[in-house]
């Protein structure tokens, strides 16, 4: 499975704007469901909420995969999105967190969105590449990495 | 093996069980009688009864004939003695010693040898470890170290979600990340050693051997939350509570210890300066609310009483704590407190007898870890260079024969570590991982030799 299967090209957030973590993940549930009619976008933003109550899905080196099922979805959906100056996301090492993976996975998923999620999480620890995600001047320039990454594994 | 074991109680009883099971003669020394009439009936082993500093006890038990004896009474003093006598009188057997104040006889620079022994073994210590590798596992379920830390085994519970309740474990190969391997399943029937058309139920735990950058993918495999601890309540301030609160003190984890003694609460709170220690019943479910709305999100329950603590366990998960360790050597209580939520239940008996199974099996298998309530081990052991197995050497490990109930689950060779597959073969000198049931272990002895 690649990343780039995963999210579009149009699905790449350069600057996010919010700096909490409730209106981060606002902000990013209201770009997945702008893209797509099939979202609902309080309905996402209760499900990735009701998930981070649970324990935040923050996984290290500024990375967090917010995630969560939704019904009347067909297939997965996920869109990635870069907040330079970093948010407080509770990660486990209590640093701030730059890039968020949202995924959201159809209800009856049984398996594919686990696997995604955890091939995220591998690809998503290389330390170059996540600087190159960072320092990438726009949203081509990120999609680019991403697709860079893909070929390697 | 011809194997005397001095005490009859819980972990006399378990070491000599599990010798017994896998075809070692046996003789256990008990100075209760009744204790001693109740093993006659229940093992099959030589029961003397008498006391185990007695020579004349020693020769009833065979002493002479004895390559290993192994001393684990209650009392540290009578354990040595015994130990010391048994080294004297024997013909040169191992001689193992229990102590439970086992750091007292290693700052004093005291070792086994400087006593005549072989072995000192101590389950406190031991146990305060894995309960802070527990801790600092940020998945639900149980994580150990393997092979000196270069692979893990990783007990995981399943959710409905997991692809491994999807797939069979041959489609799901291309999934998992290298090396990794699903070594054991432990179901309501136990133990079992999977097949590649396996598929896992989610009220199963699966025994994962993997390398220690995959633990996060597997995490999430799992379907389980992950969970990062950073408050940590210890109820029962005994010496595994103790050492415990030392080690996370260390890793500036600070602790909050509830001791009903006041006491023994006094003596905490003067040697664990940045825990808080608080002098209450650890058992009152009130306390234990107070404690967890604040801010606990682990729990460790380290209370004597086997039954209760695993009560208490599944009392604070309800509560809501995230992670559960429960003190409990009642291993026959880990299926149904792993359904309730528990993480990990840690036995000090098991950690003791894998201590002294490791040393039993000395030579070419360097440790040993049980699984379940001895269902099963996973075993380190070295290829050597001129083994007496033939075959060992040149032969693909499809063909060299492994029992049914049996898997090798990795190999280390030099920086290498892999999964081998059917056509692998071993070298001098490599590092095996073998999964095996009890009914196994010999044949996988043998094979390996």
């Amino acid at each position: 499975m690649r990343i780039v299967d995963l999210i579009q090209r149009e699905m790449v957030i350069p600057k996010l704007s919010a700096t909490g973590k409730p209106e981060i993940i606002r902000e990013l549930a209201g770009f997945l469901s702008n893209g797509n009619g099939a979202i609902d976008n309080e309905r996402l933003v209760k499900v990735l909420t009701d998930r981070e109550a649970l324990a935040s899905t923050a996984i290290g080196e500024g990375v967090a995969i917010p995630h969560g099922k939704l019904p009347d979805l067909e297939r997965i959906q996920a869109c990635i999105g870069r907040a330079r100056d970093g948010v407080d996301f509770d990660s486990m090492d209590g640093k701030p967190t730059h890039i968020f993976i949202v995924m959201v996975a159809p209800e009856n998923s049984t398996g594919a969105h686990l696997k995604a999620l955890a091939r995220i999480s591998r690809v998503f620890k290389d330390k170059d590449f996540l600087r190159r995600l960072l320092e990438a001047p726009n949203a081509d320039d990120m999609f680019e990495a991403l697709r860079d990454e893909d070929s390697k594994y | 093996m011809y194997v005397i074991v001095v005490g009859a109680g819980e972990v006399g009883r378990y070491v000599a069980t599990i010798l017994v099971d896998e075809g070692h003669d046996v003789a256990v020394i008990e100075e209760k009688e009744g204790v001693a009439r109740d093993l006659e009936s229940s093992l099959d082993c030589l029961v003397v009864h008498g006391s185990g500093v007695n020579p004349d006890t020693l020769h009833q038990a065979g002493i002479g004939k004895a390559d290993l004896f192994i001393a684990v009474t209650q009392v540290d003093e009578v354990n040595l003695v015994s130990a010391m006598i048994a080294g004297r009188i024997g013909q040169k057997p191992m001689t193992v010693a229990r102590v439970r104040e086992l750091e007292h006889y290693q700052s004093g620079n005291m070792q086994a040898e400087d006593m005549g022994l072989s072995l000192l073994v101590g389950p406190e210590y031991s146990v305060a470890k894995q309960v802070v590798g527990q801790l600092s596992f940020e998945g639900a379920g149980e994580i150990r170290s393997l092979a000196e830390g270069r692979l893990v085994l990783l007990e995981l519970p399943l959710s409905v979600d997991s692809p491994l309740c999807h797939e069979t474990l041959a489609e799901l190969s291309s999934t998992f990340p290298d090396p990794s391997l699903v070594g054991g399943i432990i179901g309501k029937e136990g133990l079992r050693i999977p097949r590649g058309d396996d598929v896992l139920g989610a009220d199963e735990r699966a025994e994962i051997i993997t390398s220690p950058e995959n633990i996060d993918e597997f995490i999430i495999l799992s379907g389980k939350p992950w969970h990062h601890v950073r408050h940590v309540l210890i109820i029962g301030g005994g010496s595994i509570g103790y050492r415990l609160a030392r080690e996370l003190e260390s890793q500036r984890l600070y602790p909050t210890i509830i001791e009903h003694n006041r006491h023994r609460a006094e003596w905490l709170s003067r040697k664990l300066t940045k825990s808080i220690v608080l002098l209450g019943d650890g058992t009152e479910p009130q306390l234990l609310k107070e404690q967890l709305e604040e801010r606990s999100d682990a729990v460790v329950v380290l209370i004597d009483d086997d039954e209760k603590a695993v009560l208490i366990g599944l009392m604070v998960k309800h509560l809501g704590a995230k992670k559960v360790v429960v003190r409990s050597d009642k291993l026959e209580y880990a299926p149904i407190a792993h359904k309730m939520g528990i993480d990990a239940l840690i036995s000090p008996r098991r950690a003791l007898a894998n201590h002294i199974l490791a040393f039993v099996r000395r030579g070419r298998i360097s440790t040993a870890h049980m699984l379940g309530d001895h269902e099963g081990e996973v075993l380190e052991f070295e290829v050597p260079a001129a083994p007496k197995n033939s075959k060992l050497l040149s032969t693909p490990l499809k063909d060299l024969d492994f029992p049914r109930d049996s898997l090798v689950g990795g190999v280390i060779r030099g920086e290498r570590v892999f999964i081998p597959d059917g056509e692998a073969l071993f070298n001098p000198g490599d590092t095996l991982l073998v999964v095996a049931l009890p009914s196994a272990i010999v044949a996988v002895e043998k094979l390996l030799r």
